[in-house]
């Protein structure tokens, strides 16, 4: 009697100690959980700098479309507008960022205007010279309306952006 | 063994939760697709858009509370022609699975060649525009929905001119009939008058050049130039008209129109035009509104729409600034 007694007292601790593991190892399970969801809901750095890079492509472009950096080098040759377009891009670009520009000239084949030939391809430095994996890039078209169609061009503008520091920790 | 029920049901709850953390890190994965689809529709959309004044030949900067439009009065380009050609441009660089359309305002798509003025600075409802709502640009034109709201701006008018006058007003001599309040060849009929009546008026500064280089502007009374001692007009009977004689022309006249009813008519009008009413110069112009609020902007009537096929997600909304 004393023995059974004893091993029913001793099972039943037992039992007890299994569910309590079970809880806490669920509890453990749950917390972990929510600190998934939390991770996941908030931007992370990457995506902030990601998003940083992107809108300095971007508003460099609109920039350099107000200063009238984009319409003059079409008065220049490539051998001049090279060095400009790089000049302007570095005076323009915050400090913590570097990038490239490359400038696409069409002009109308006739008349009507209904098609288009690359006339020039300017671009500034040619060599990345990062060590950055994230390069963002934007794109825009400018139009530059002229009095017969012989003067009217229109320009795809291609900002590439990339921290030369790292970008933002 | 209830205890058993109660610890598989735990582990049936955790299991549950550990489902939905998985599925809802999928979905976030996938959300990424359309984030990714709106923001390429949004730079097409923003990138037309900002086009579109330099085409028709209009320059609008927004610098805080001032917004500025500069023109060419008539334009130096065809912008039926301009406009083709953009539109056309645009076909040939978007990308083929983006779809660009322009919408009048009864939502039915429409060539860019049928876009027209004028430009509504909303929400004040103040309307930029030319004779016929069309780009031939004879006058310069600005309407107000109003006389409380134009109460709440002031305008500031630089215009240059390709003619001469037909004397310096810098040199007052030079000119006959100076009096206070002009000369014979920069004349007011009527003259604004300074509010006198107290509001609804608009205040305004003026200044024009030609191409010699000499400058009249309201208000002055620099000595030895031709007085200009005006600043604001009432919203109310006869416009404040000014004619400025042309040294090329007798015919020609430079007239500048501005205040009066409103109701009426528009709020200024300005216009180079001989005695058929036909244009007799080019009139290059910065108009400057300075609000009491930074909140505006600048939109034509006309809608664009981009659409990336692939998805079928569009932007539609009107042309702005």
């Amino acid at each position: 009697m004393e023995f059974k007694h004893f091993n029913s007292k001793i099972g039943g601790l037992a039992l007890k100690g299994f569910f309590f593991s079970i809880d806490a190892l669920i509890a453990v399970g749950v917390a972990l959980s929510f600190a998934a969801l939390i991770s996941t809901a908030t931007p992370t750095t990457q995506q902030f700098n990601e998003y940083y890079l992107f809108r300095t492509a971007q508003s460099t472009l609109a920039v350099m479309d107000a200063d009238g950096v984009l319409s003059t080098i079409s008065n220049m040759t490539p051998f001049q507008a090279k060095p400009y377009l790089d000049l302007q891009l570095r005076q323009t670009l915050p400090p913590n960022v570097d990038g490239r520009i490359e400038v696409d000239i069409y002009n109308c084949v006739d008349s009507a205007c209904d098609n288009f030939t690359l006339n020039n391809r300017i671009f500034g430095q040619q060599i990345l010279s990062t060590t950055s994996s994230k390069v963002s890039i934007a794109q825009r078209i400018f139009s530059y309306p002229g009095s017969t169609w012989q003067t009217t061009y229109f320009e795809i503008a291609t900002v590439q952006t990339w921290f030369d520091n790292g970008g933002f920790k | 063994m209830k205890g058993v029920v109660f610890t598989l049901l735990t582990f049936m709850l955790f299991l549950f939760l550990f489902e939905l953390v998985a599925s809802l890190n999928h979905s976030g994965a996938s959300t990424i697709l359309p984030q990714e689809i709106n923001k390429r529709i949004t730079n097409v959309f923003s990138n037309i858009a900002e086009n579109i004044p330099k085409t028709v030949q209009v320059e609008i900067t927004k610098n805080q509370n001032n917004l500025t439009i500069s023109d060419s009065l008539p334009p130096t380009i065809n912008i039926q022609s301009s406009l083709q050609a953009f539109q056309n441009f645009i076909n040939f660089s978007i990308p083929q699975d983006l779809n660009v359309s322009f919408l009048n305002p009864a939502m039915q798509t429409v060539p860019l060649t049928s876009l027209n003025p004028p430009f509504q600075i909303q929400p004040l409802n103040v309307n930029y525009t030319y004779p016929s709502n069309n780009w031939g640009k004879t006058q310069q034109l600005i309407y107000c929905p109003n006389a409380s709201t134009c109460n709440n701006f002031s305008i500031h008018l630089n215009y240059t001119i390709n003619q001469t006058f037909q004397c310096n007003p810098q040199n007052a001599s030079s000119c006959t009939g100076v009096n206070s309040y002009g000369s014979n060849e920069f004349s007011w009929s009527p003259q604004p008058d300074n509010c006198a009546g107290g509001p609804p008026c608009i205040n305004f500064t003026l200044s024009i050049t030609d191409n010699q280089g000499h400058t009249y502007a309201c208000s002055s009374n620099a000595a030895g130039a031709v007085p200009c001692p005006f600043n604001s007009t009432s919203l109310s009977g006869n416009a404040a008209t000014l004619q400025i004689g042309i040294l090329q022309s007798s015919v020609c006249k430079f007239k500048f129109t501005i205040g009066g009813n409103i109701a009426n008519g528009p709020l200024l009008q300005t216009r180079m035009l001989d005695n058929n009413n036909n244009t007799c110069g080019e009139v290059f112009s910065n108009t400057t509104f300075t609000f009491n609020t930074t909140t505006f902007y600048v939109s034509l009537p006309t809608y664009l729409r981009v659409l990336d096929l692939n998805s079928n997600t569009s932007k539609t909304d009107s042309i702005f600034q």
